[in-house]
């Protein structure tokens, strides 16, 4: 029994937790290559064009897992905290997955919701195993191991310096490939700070973000990100919003920034949206109000299947030639 | 203090005569006109969807007249439209504008009571129940007329005759200031629509409209669709009224006659979860729709809306099983009336056709 996962979307928030579970569960795990040009075309000919990139994409990562695997992982989330919902597009991206690819192998797909009690991401995981057949009393155990590496792994992503080496480390290691993780320190000689605010699945995938964060290590700047700060201090300045946001990535985003601006510890900040999407066009507002009020100057990318990286090249260089002088 | 609000169909109209009774004062803003849809393309954040446009525009027109304070909807998501108010009242200030902020949250009724005895002081739980009610039965007059519209409206020999009738209707309500004129129109309602001269029923295709509930209801974003696909003589189906909506803001939808969770329940085949808004309403009526012998749907959905966007790529599954057409409109402020028509008029012969087909194949006249 060979379990696909789709390197697309919450992969790069919940691998550790998915990776070890089901590698504790003595599952095999198989998880999608690294975004290429082919995955996403094959991603495109099959959603419809209302759909952003990284569903798109999400899309292009299944198809090519339909043929090499027995199961495919595709939780349905709707929350994965107490008081904040996903992108509507992720609940339904299971059905939207099941509506278009008629290839489909069997699908586990439990439903995550924190605010339902019957729900919790522990119970799905349980439930999970289920499918797999997998019992109780091992899928507690694996659940266990699977919490300690994912605190672990947000831990080590608020201290690293280059935030895609550290998931492949990552991954590597879960995946049995190599014993150690490697650490990867921040370049404290940096002149400037620049927060990089957008969601997981679009700055961590060097394909859809043009190699974004590689970029900008390389012109010498230092970057934070929303996983750069821990949970409690991201709630305490939300809770000086009148109205938080009420997507994950829109809190994470606002709340992120402002950190970032009340403490001055960003020079610039570089939002990736992805073209439609929902929550950010909501958050991208919040955000640049804030930076206005702060007077922190802010440079937009959005993203979608036609954007050239030259463009992106061009713009960033602009924006950092500003910040510099 | 004078208070502005968004447009939402009918809404201004219910607002109005229950704060007017209330006795707080109100600036109604303009109708929606190209000049709002201008202003609030200006100001918004580009992917931010047609509804969210049009409500700041609203917004802007309502304050330009003199209102200091903006009641907003709100909720707790996953619907963009819950965080409306806080985004709207952003980009305001940024333009300069000084006003205070109202939210109403939906499905929570109390809040409610707190909020407007905050805008009136002292007012009495009977004295808003009333003038609820009073708004509230307005409501359900308009989507009543409205009802019956939809059945005269492809019959009517005389063009345009149903929707003059429609107009004198929704003035009459919207100057009525008593229960009892309003108890008067309603008794006389089904009187002035029997009085349309009608053509025979012949066979008339039956169309269902579905999809996210500002753009199926605002006539200004959708081109009158219903008036335009009546006029084809269409015989249009829509479930999606404001005043189950309204009731459903207030969490009173169980008392309601129909009731979303239905449809909701009805679109498990295609949908396991509930996605919010009206992705699975959407999907539920038109399998409902199909089951009925409607010949086809369409799908109404503001450009970015992300749970219609789901509901359209389900919809590519759902018409090869059921072979259940449904033409997806996607409308923005680029959406241009010409394009609509031209659609509407290729989809509806395709209906047309499809019902002949099958006609000839039963070997006779469908009862």
């Amino acid at each position: 029994m060979r379990l696909g996962i789709p390197r697309a979307l919450m992969y790069f928030r919940f691998f550790p937790t998915w990776l070890t579970f089901f590698r504790e569960l003595d599952v095999d795990v198989w998880v999608s290559p690294k975004t290429t040009k082919g995955l996403l075309e094959q991603g495109l000919s099959r959603a419809l064009d209302d759909v952003c990139l990284p569903i798109k994409l999400g899309f292009g990562h299944v198809i090519e897992l339909c043929g090499q695997c027995d199961a495919i992982f595709l939780p349905r989330l709707i929350c994965v905290e107490r008081d904040a919902y996903l992108c509507p597009k992720f609940t339904g991206f299971t059905d939207m997955i099941r509506a278009s690819i008629p290839e489909l192998p069997d699908l586990i797909d439990p439903i995550v919701n924190e605010k339902s009690w019957r729900h919790k991401n522990d119970q799905a995981l349980i439930r999970a195993g289920r499918m797999l057949g997998k019992g109780k009393r091992r899928a507690l155990k694996a659940l266990e191991k699977a919490q300690e590496n994912q605190i672990a792994f947000e831990r080590d992503m608020r201290s690293t310096g280059d935030p895609i080496a550290t998931i492949d480390a990552w991954e590597a290691h879960l995946l049995g490939r190599k014993k150690e993780i490697a650490s990867f320190p921040q370049k404290l000689d940096s002149t400037h700070t620049i927060a990089v605010l957008g969601h997981s699945y679009t700055i961590y995938d060097e394909y859809i973000s043009m190699g974004l964060l590689k970029k900008l290590s390389q012109s010498g700047v230092r970057t934070v990100r929303p996983d750069s700060i821990d949970r409690p201090s991201l709630e305490k300045f939300l809770s000086t919003l009148d109205q938080k946001p009420f997507w994950t990535s829109g809190k994470e985003a606002v709340g992120s920034s402002l950190y970032y601006l009340s403490k001055k510890k960003a020079d610039g900040f570089i939002y990736v949206v992805s073209f439609e999407c929902g929550p950010d066009s909501m958050s991208r507002e919040v955000v640049d109000y804030q930076a206005g009020l702060y007077e922190i100057p802010m440079l937009s990318l959005v993203l979608d299947e036609h954007t050239a990286e030259a463009g992106v090249v061009t713009r960033l260089q602009a924006f950092l030639d500003m910040l510099r002088r | 203090m004078k208070i502005t609000f968004p447009h939402m169909e009918d809404l201004s109209i219910v607002l109005k005569a229950g704060l007017d009774r209330l006795g707080v004062e109100c600036v109604v803003p303009p109708p929606h006109s190209k000049k709002t849809l201008d202003l609030g393309v200006r100001y918004s954040p580009e992917l931010a969807c047609l509804p969210f446009k049009l409500n700041l525009g609203n917004l802007i027109q309502g304050l330009d007249q003199g209102a200091d304070v903006v009641i907003a909807p709100c909720d707790d998501g996953p619907c963009r439209l819950g965080y409306y108010g806080t985004v709207h009242t952003g980009i305001l200030q940024k333009l300069g504008y000084d006003f205070e902020l109202v939210l109403l949250w939906q499905r929570k009724p109390t809040e409610w009571v707190r909020v407007f005895r905050r805008l009136k002081p002292g007012v009495s739980i009977e004295q808003l129940l009333s003038s609820f009610r009073f708004g509230y039965r307005k409501l359900r007059i308009l989507d009543e007329a409205k009802k019956r519209a939809l059945e005269t409206r492809p019959l009517e020999e005389g063009r345009g005759l149903t929707d003059k009738f429609l107009n004198d209707v929704r003035l009459e309500v919207e100057r009525a200031s008593t229960f009892h004129a309003l108890k008067r129109i309603k008794r006389e309602l089904p009187e002035r629509f029997d009085a349309i001269p009608l053509k025979k029923r012949n066979g008339e295709v039956r169309v269902g409209i579905v999809g996210e509930i500002y753009v199926v209801l605002e006539p200004f974003v959708n081109f009158h669709l219903e008036r335009k696909l009546g006029e084809m003589g269409v015989h249009v189906e829509r479930r999606l009224w404001l005043s189950d909506s309204v009731k459903d803001a207030l969490n009173l939808q169980p008392f309601s006659k129909y009731s979303k969770r239905r449809a909701i329940a009805r679109s498990k085949k295609y949908m396991k979860v509930n996605v919010g808004a009206e992705c699975n309403v959407s999907i539920g009526e038109c399998m409902h729709f199909a089951k009925e012998g409607v010949a086809g749907a369409v799908h109404l959905m503001p450009f970015t809306c992300s749970p219609e966007a789901i509901a359209r790529t389900v919809f590519q599954k759902l018409t090869m099983d059921l072979s259940f057409p449904i033409l997806s409109v996607v409308l923005d402020e680029h959406t241009a009336e010409a394009g609509l028509q031209t659609r509407l008029e290729a989809f509806v012969d395709l209906l047309r056709r499809k019902a002949k087909d099958e006609e000839g194949k039963s070997g006779g006249r469908r009862p």
